[in-house]
């Protein structure tokens, strides 16, 4: 069945709207009248729809349904839309991916600073009361503070001849040497004895006189740092595992004296709030 | 209760009925609108069945064989910001239209940037339509003949000529659409539509 055609709407324009229709309007209308073939080529340019250029009706109306709803109404139902469900993820996730990464940058490097804050002022012994009391609480009270003795061997006056260390400092983070200084301290092994006194928190503080051996000893043996085993012969070490071993021995004496040169200055009032506490 | 707002006449009716009926469609089309605007989904049926065949046409003209999503996306767009639309039947028509014209030529800026990766066969032999083909081919074989044959015009003729004539809208509000005045839009109507006939007459004579 052959469908009507409409008329044109340029024609019905012509005279829609208003009585006289304007000139160019009448040339239009002399245009469309002089050309049949005109007339039927926009009479088919306007003809009725068919029924392919209406099958995205019911997309249209759903999409105008889910406009219709209020978009806080029902966020589920929303987001099930495709094209503006999509967007607005789109755009939310996009506003909370720029958010979350500048929080991110500052979370981070405040969490920096207050670990190396917090690390600084441990290492220095300057925590704050209440981390300091809390510091204790996990760890134990600090015993107290004591001067430091200097111990026979520090009167040898060799650069590495061991300090040492007062006894009982528990919180001391230098690295425990503990079972070089309960062994005899006979021939090379004596470089390190002393300087594992009183580090570690279970070792007995028994701190080893150096024997003069030691003292005139330049080069360290490798195995006296921490292997414990003085009884066995003494070893004759390269030169350059001498001089690693020196630079570990250096490093193992100097932190738990800086660590005893700094605590003094903390102590105070540390024992002061330990001693209001109890 | 909403009927046909456009007139389904004869080839030539006379012109004071045509005159009449017009201006009815148009009241019609203007309480479709706040209907539409109240919510009625019946109402945006009627006003899609309406303006949704000129806007296809138009942009398929403009820009192609994405006629279609393009379309889609304006009625969408349309469906978001029904709300904010203050006018009449006219203005709702250059409203859809404008819409749709700055979307084709998102489109046609975007397409030229990345270029089209077509569909493989085997993905076109699973969307069957559903429709007989032979019929719709017989349909729209003069109606797509016609829009090729607009398609041929430089586009300011071509867009005017469709804005005017397929989708129905004065000058004024094809001057809004297209961003002219309306003596420029008339010019290029006028144009088109000569453009069209001296094509048409070279037709028949060859």
């Amino acid at each position: 069945m052959p469908r009507r055609r409409r008329l044109p709407l340029v024609m019905t324009n012509a005279g829609g709207r208003g009585s006289q229709p304007s000139p160019d309007e009448q040339e239009l209308a002399q245009a469309l009248d002089a050309s049949a073939a005109l007339r039927q080529l926009l009479a088919a340019a306007s003809a009725p729809p068919s029924t392919a250029e209406l099958k995205g009706r019911s997309r249209a109306i759903a999409d105008f349904r889910a406009a219709q709803r209020p978009a806080r109404a029902d966020p589920g139902e929303v987001a099930t839309d495709q094209d503006d469900g999509g967007r607005r993820r789109r755009a939310t996730l996009a506003r909370a991916g720029r958010w979350s990464a500048a929080q991110l940058t500052v979370a981070c490097a405040a969490l920096i600073a207050l670990l190396g804050g917090t690390a600084a002022a441990a290492a220095a012994g300057q925590l704050p009361t209440l981390q300091e009391a809390v510091s204790e609480l996990f760890d134990g009270p600090a015993p107290a503070v004591d001067s430091p003795t200097p111990g026979p061997g520090s009167s040898s006056g060799h650069t590495l001849a061991p300090q040492p260390s007062h006894a009982g400092h528990g919180s001391s983070p230098a690295p425990s040497a503990a079972p070089s200084n309960t062994g005899p301290a006979g021939g090379r092994s004596g470089a390190g004895s002393g300087t594992s006194a009183g580090l570690g928190k279970a070792a007995p503080s028994t701190p080893t006189p150096a024997t003069p051996a030691t003292a005139t000893s330049a080069v360290p043996a490798p195995a006296a740092a921490g292997t414990g085993s003085a009884a066995g012969p003494p070893v004759v070490a390269s030169p350059g595992a001498a001089v690693v071993s020196e630079a570990r021995a250096t490093v193992q004496l100097r932190a738990p004296r800086y660590a005893a040169h700094l605590r003094p200055r903390l102590s105070p009032t540390a024992a002061d709030q330990r001693r209001a506490w109890s | 209760m909403l009927t046909r707002l456009r007139p389904d006449g004869e080839d030539l009716p006379d012109q004071g009925r045509l005159l009449t009926s017009v201006r009815t469609a148009d009241d019609q089309l203007s309480a479709v609108v706040l209907a539409a605007q109240a919510g009625e989904e019946e109402a945006f049926s009627e006003l899609y069945q309406h303006v949704q065949p000129g806007l296809l046409r138009y942009l398929s003209v403009l820009v192609g064989r994405d006629a279609e999503d393009i379309a889609s996306e304006t009625w969408l767009q349309v469906c978001r910001d029904l709300h904010t639309f203050t006018g009449d039947a006219d203005g709702f028509r250059g409203w859809v239209a404008t819409i749709g014209r700055h979307r084709g030529l998102d489109h046609l800026r975007s397409r030229s940037r990345r270029p089209a990766d077509p569909a493989s066969w085997e993905t076109l032999l699973a969307v069957a339509g559903h429709d007989d083909t032979a019929v719709q081919a017989e349909e729209s074989l003069s109606t797509a003949a016609a829009l090729r044959l607009i398609g041929t015009l430089p586009q300011e003729q071509a867009e005017a000529v469709l804005l005017r004539a397929v989708i129905g809208l004065d000058a004024k509000s094809a001057a809004a659409v297209l961003g002219k005045n309306p003596g420029a839009v008339r010019t290029s109507a006028y144009r088109g539509l000569k453009n069209l006939a001296a094509m048409l007459e070279r037709g028949r004579t060859d």
